[in-house]
């Protein structure tokens, strides 16, 4: 498939399928992955973001998980959505970043409390990531995985290098959690909270 | 105990994600980066072609390669000259031996060694692209 030089190109990408634009960036097409990149891009960021990333920790990770991708991009065989790949080596790679902090600061890291209770704030409206920033870091880890990379338990265990049940177990906690927050913000009066930034 | 319904929910709020102002901005600076990335490559591999064409250079002509060259392609004139005489001494049919001639010549062994080049810095190519 070959694309016409001039600012139609633009348009012409726009125009694509994301396994079209990924064939294109197989061939060696810059401005096709650009494109992925552009389309996506809120997506992995957001993810990371969610998994406790600070904002410009999140869009460095970001980038260099669609670098990543790019250079693999001959692995990607279309099977699932291509977003959900690139969110997949993002959250790897922000894991691995995490494992290393962990070994420096292993007291943060094993920090597994609540760090809110949540039960006296139903008078705010909270959202999805208001309700992940009263887990505890690991909690938010486990469950950011799973719901929002997309790895299934045990992926999320070897990825966390950590027991299968440990992370079934953050999961389960994590879950109960979020699922009072939200609750709970259904509950609230609408226009009376505040919306966390991500 | 697991829920289905909410986990389900859940999955679908972590889909539903803000976008980001600068999210073109962000999809100029990957590009950006890949192309950066990409002109690195290309000037190491030009860097290491060249310095590879230099040290083959310095070798061929520390080990005095075209002088000995030089030297078979005589040794290969003489052997040819005594084939020849003693081929013209034998009577019969396979006293005209030495009227053959090799079918080829210098110029042959040269574009060989082109072609040899070119395969060489095809297959090169290749493998750095699988790379």
């Amino acid at each position: 498939m070959a694309l016409a030089a001039g600012p139609d190109v633009k348009a012409q990408l726009g125009a694509l399928h994301d396994l079209e634009l990924a064939a294109l960036a197989a061939a060696g097409d810059r401005r096709a992955f650009g494109e992925l990149a552009r389309r996506h891009g809120s997506a992995v960021r957001a993810l990371l973001r969610r998994m406790g990333a600070e904002p410009a920790l999140a869009d460095d990770l970001a980038q260099d998980a669609f670098l990543a991708a790019f250079e693999s991009i001959g692995e990607f065989r279309g099977e699932g959505a291509f977003v959900g790949w690139v969110k997949r080596i993002a959250a790897r790679l922000y894991l691995k970043r995490w494992r290393k902090r962990a070994e420096l600061d292993p007291v943060e890291a094993e920090d597994i409390g609540d760090t809110a209770d949540g039960e006296g704030d139903a008078a705010r409206k909270i959202d999805l990531d208001g309700a992940l920033a009263s887990l505890s870091e690991v909690e938010r880890l486990c469950v950011s995985l799973c719901y929002g990379a997309g790895l299934s338990h045990a992926e999320a265990a070897a990825a966390l290098k950590a027991p299968l049940g440990t992370v079934k177990s953050h999961v389960k906690r994590g879950l109960d959690k979020l699922k009072r927050q939200l609750a709970a913000s259904e509950t609230a009066p609408a226009g009376a909270g505040r919306r966390a930034g991500v | 105990m697991s829920d289905p319904s909410f986990e389900a929910r859940l999955q679908r709020l972590f889909s539903d994600h803000p976008h980001y102002p600068d999210a073109p901005l962000f999809a100029v600076e990957v590009e950006d980066r890949l192309s950066r990335g990409w002109a690195l490559r290309r000037v190491l591999i030009g860097a290491a072609g060249v310095a590879g064409g230099l040290i083959a250079v310095v070798q061929l002509t520390g080990a005095g390669l075209i002088g000995r060259i030089g030297d078979a392609g005589q040794v290969a004139r003489d052997a040819a000259s005594a084939l020849h005489t003693t081929a013209a001494r034998i009577p019969g049919p396979i006293g005209g031996v030495g009227q053959l001639a090799l079918p080829f010549g210098g110029e042959v062994l040269w574009l060989v060694a082109g072609l040899a080049v070119l395969a060489g810095a095809f297959l090169a190519s290749r493998s750095i692209r699988e790379i």
